[in-house]
């Protein structure tokens, strides 16, 4: 407790040493808060506001605090370019709560060392770069944009980049690849800026991108269009289907235009060319060039009145080049000279000649209608001639009297759809091969692993592969009495390179023996069509399907015959399923024209004549009618040892041999009965 | 005279045009167009020949053409023809085309005079 003299004395002492030093009384304190809130400006009675006697408004009173909670608070101010210190003390002078405060102002550089400082300079930066920076790619933000840049008046070219398709990538891939393809994206637009350029993140697909300096409009579509190609060029590691595609608009800032006036107009030129993809588009743009090399759309007028096609004409220009027909013979005629560069259709119904749903239907024969879109422009708006068009396969019917802006944004939304769907098979596409590709590799490691060590040569699978699906689709075409679809029908032919898998439990000694097998070891060879089928029934997943359901029907039942003698169940004629009759066939036939260390390779022709004779197995006549069909494309089709001379000896082909086995060969007189054991 | 009167002078609507084609000067240059139009001379020569099939699409043509220049009049006037004809039927009433014949003659008379001053 200190008397009124006291408290001034020690005031005194204070100003030597502070800035400034106050006796703030309690109830003054209580009042100057109830005049200055937050935001409002102070007025003379807020004592407490005279921090560094400039007109600032405290939003949280330290000497109100120190008043409150009866203690000593301590706050830094910073009023450009000063720093300052406030400590406020609570104290009670002759019995009256009073706040002391003292306010020092702070050299910058003696508050905080040299390397303090630096430190206190970088958590300042990296909270701000935090606050301005975007987390997926490293570029400026939104609110970069908003606080530093969308009011700017400044020389430079201004560009809105669109990512195209993110939705989608991020629907079909994952939102993970989105973000991939973004960060990329940013990536690789950086490595192409110049210094000083700012490129900016501003919507979820959107970028602006500012370019200082930049007066020319030639060299900014050049840059832009170079853009939009080293886009194109993005491959991302591990997701080798994604494509990368952008649109970009670009402007050249007017004078005194703020760089959010001179965006908003790029924006602008942007939607333009959003159906385009890989496209830039600046003032100068008269012909949108998008990374191929294409032009814009093309859109086709057909109106036997040229007045009508004028009309239209103009209204669609400049976005869209356009090509008129006056009748429905000269459309499709056209349609035929143009058909891959024609985006969209506009068809009149009533014309001289043929009329419109007369093109239709002609453009149906032809198939033309899944790829180019056609929009009907008619007078007639008989509900029933509109229900005619749309069965008739139009996408979109359009009546006089045309509303400008209508017909543009359906033109435009038709063929922003189809340009889509042609992506999309595009992506799909290509997935579908890669699948494919990499089913096909999986079966044909498989079947080679199982191959090798019968020494086997790599191409026996192959030719029994392209064997059976030669067989089988000249067999669907002479009869209908194996049911099978195209699906069915391919898994046959994948499942052929499993045939002989089973050998894999077969001992070695009898696989490789150069010599007559005993009747043990044959029993024992015999096993493996049993043991394959097995093999495939222990497997706990996948039973279900139709792939193991034929491969362990070829694996079992490849050396059955058409009369019932062959093993291991005896089955007779269609018992046999038709899987396993047809890679019986391949194989015997590729077995015959390849080296065998007991025999060298008959030709093509022998070998044709040999099954067909009956002497080297049993099999049903129509395969064999479809064998001798084949016949002739066969040398070009296979990977045969037979395309060279017949009889030829082992010993002078150089061909892979498993370690163990025996150049031997025996006598050219075998009779096809001993052949017939061999070649399994 | 601008192109506002000339529409209510050939009893057409210029407000419902400008609205469809937002282009002033789009506008215009089809109006100009109109007179060379080919369109009412082969509906003219189809009904002269008794060609009834021609004559329909014609008019038909024609009440398009009409209609999306907003030529309100000369529409309502066609589209009354060419209901009469639809089918290729023999035209029985010879109001309906005497009434488009006057309707062009409004509208080529006023575009005429427009294009004069």
């Amino acid at each position: 407790m200190k008397t009124m003299q006291q408290a001034q004395q020690m005031l005194k002492a204070y100003k030597q040493v502070f800035t400034y030093a106050y006796l703030l009384p309690g109830e003054k304190l209580e009042q100057g808060l109830a005049h200055a809130g937050p935001g409002q400006a102070p007025t003379k009675e807020c004592l407490y506001c005279r921090c560094a006697g400039t007109a600032k408004r405290c939003s949280c009173c330290i000497g109100h605090e120190a008043l409150k909670k009866r203690d000593q608070r301590t706050r830094v101010e910073y009023v450009d370019p000063d720093v300052y210190q406030i400590t406020a003390e609570y104290m009670e002078v002759e019995g009256k709560p009073t706040v002391l405060e003292l306010v020092q102002r702070v050299e910058l550089s003696s508050m905080v060392g040299q390397a303090g400082s630096l430190h206190l300079m970088e958590m300042l930066q990296s909270y701000r770069s935090r606050m301005y920076q975007d987390s997926v790619t490293g570029v400026f933000n939104r609110n970069y944009y908003d606080d530093e840049l969308r009011d700017r008046v400044m020389q430079a070219a201004v560009a809105m980049i669109d990512l195209d398709n993110l939705k989608f990538t991020n629907n079909t891939f994952g939102h993970q690849s989105g973000d991939l393809v973004l960060a990329a994206l940013a990536k690789t637009i950086r490595m192409n800026l110049r210094d000083g350029d700012l490129l900016v993140r501003v919507g979820g697909d959107e970028f602006a991108l500012v370019m200082p300096g930049m007066r020319d409009e030639f060299t900014l579509h050049n840059r832009l269009q170079s853009l939009c190609d080293c886009a194109q060029a993005i491959r991302i590691p591990d997701s080798p289907y994604l494509r990368v595609s952008i649109s970009i608009g670009g402007v050249i800032a007017e004078k005194n235009e703020t760089v959010d006036s001179a965006l908003q107009r790029a924006d602008k030129l942007l939607h333009h060319v959003k159906g385009a993809r890989s496209t830039a588009i600046t003032d100068i743009s008269e012909k949108l060039v998008d990374a191929d090399g294409q032009e814009r759309p093309l859109v086709l007028i057909v109106d036997d009145s040229a007045f009508n096609r004028e009309l239209l004409a103009d209204m669609l220009q400049p976005e869209y080049a356009i090509i008129e027909a006056g009748s429905g013979m000269q459309a499709l005629k056209i349609l035929n000279d143009h058909a891959e560069e024609i985006s969209l259709v506009l068809l009149d119904i009533v014309m001289p000649g043929m009329d419109g749903f007369a093109v239709l239907k002609a453009m149906e024969n032809r198939n033309m209608l899944e790829e180019t879109p056609v929009i009907m422009i008619s007078g007639e708006s008989a509900n029933d001639t509109i229900r005619h068009a749309y069965e008739m396969g139009v996408s979109d019917y359009v009546t006089r009297p045309f509303d400008e802006r209508i017909v543009r944004r359906r033109v435009n939304n038709t063929i922003m759809l189809y340009a889509r769907q042609r992506r999309l098979v595009d992506m799909i596409g290509r997935q579908i091969h890669e699948k494919e590709r990499n089913n096909r590799m999986m079966g044909y490691i498989l079947s080679h692993i199982v191959e090798y060590r019968n020494g086997e040569s790599g191409p026996h699978l192959l030719n029994v592969r392209t064997l059976t699906e030669e067989l089988l689709n000249t067999l669907l075409l002479l009869t209908d009495q194996y049911r099978l679809t195209v699906q069915e029908r391919e898994l046959i032919v994948e499942a052929s390179t499993l045939h002989d898998i089973g050998k894999i439990a077969v001992d070695d000694k009898i696989l490789n023996k150069p010599g007559k097998l005993t009747a043990e070891e044959f029993a024992v060879m015999k096993t493996h069509t049993t043991i394959g089928d097995e093999m495939l029934a222990a497997m706990t997943e996948y039973q279900d399907e139709s792939l193991v359901h034929f491969a362990r029907q070829i694996c079992r039942w490849h050396h059955e015959r058409w009369d019932g003698k062959g093993y291991p169940d005896g089955l007779k004629g269609n018992d046999i399923p038709i899987g396993a009759q047809v890679v019986a066939l391949a194989d015997v036939y590729d077995a015959l024209t390849s080296t065998r260390v007991y025999k060298p390779p008959y030709t093509h022709g022998q070998a044709v004549k040999m099954v067909m004779n009956g002497e080297c197995g049993q099999f049903n006549p129509l395969l064999l009618e479809c064998l001798r069909r084949i016949a002739p494309q066969l040398p070009n089709i296979l990977h045969s040892d037979a395309q060279t001379q017949p009889g030829c000896p082992v010993g002078a082909k150089a061909t892979e041999k498993a370690p163990g086995e025996q150049q031997k060969i025996k006598g050219k007189g075998k009779s096809c009965k001993i052949r017939n054991t061999r070649l399994i | 005279m601008d192109l506002k009167e000339l529409y209510d002078q050939i009893g057409g609507n210029y407000q419902e045009t400008i609205s469809r084609l937002p282009s002033e000067p789009m506008v215009k240059k089809f109006v100009l167009k109109y007179p060379a139009d080919p369109t009412y001379a082969q509906l003219q020569a189809a009904i002269a020949q008794k060609d009834w099939e021609t004559a329909f699409r014609a008019a038909h043509t024609l009440k398009g053409v009409a209609q999306n220049l907003g030529f309100d009049r000369l529409y309502t006037a066609v589209f009354a023809l060419t209901e009469q004809l639809r089918g290729g039927k023999p035209m029985q009433n010879e109001q309906d085309w005497l009434a488009v014949q006057q309707a062009q003659k409004t509208v080529l008379d006023g575009i005429a005079q427009f294009e004069q001053q």
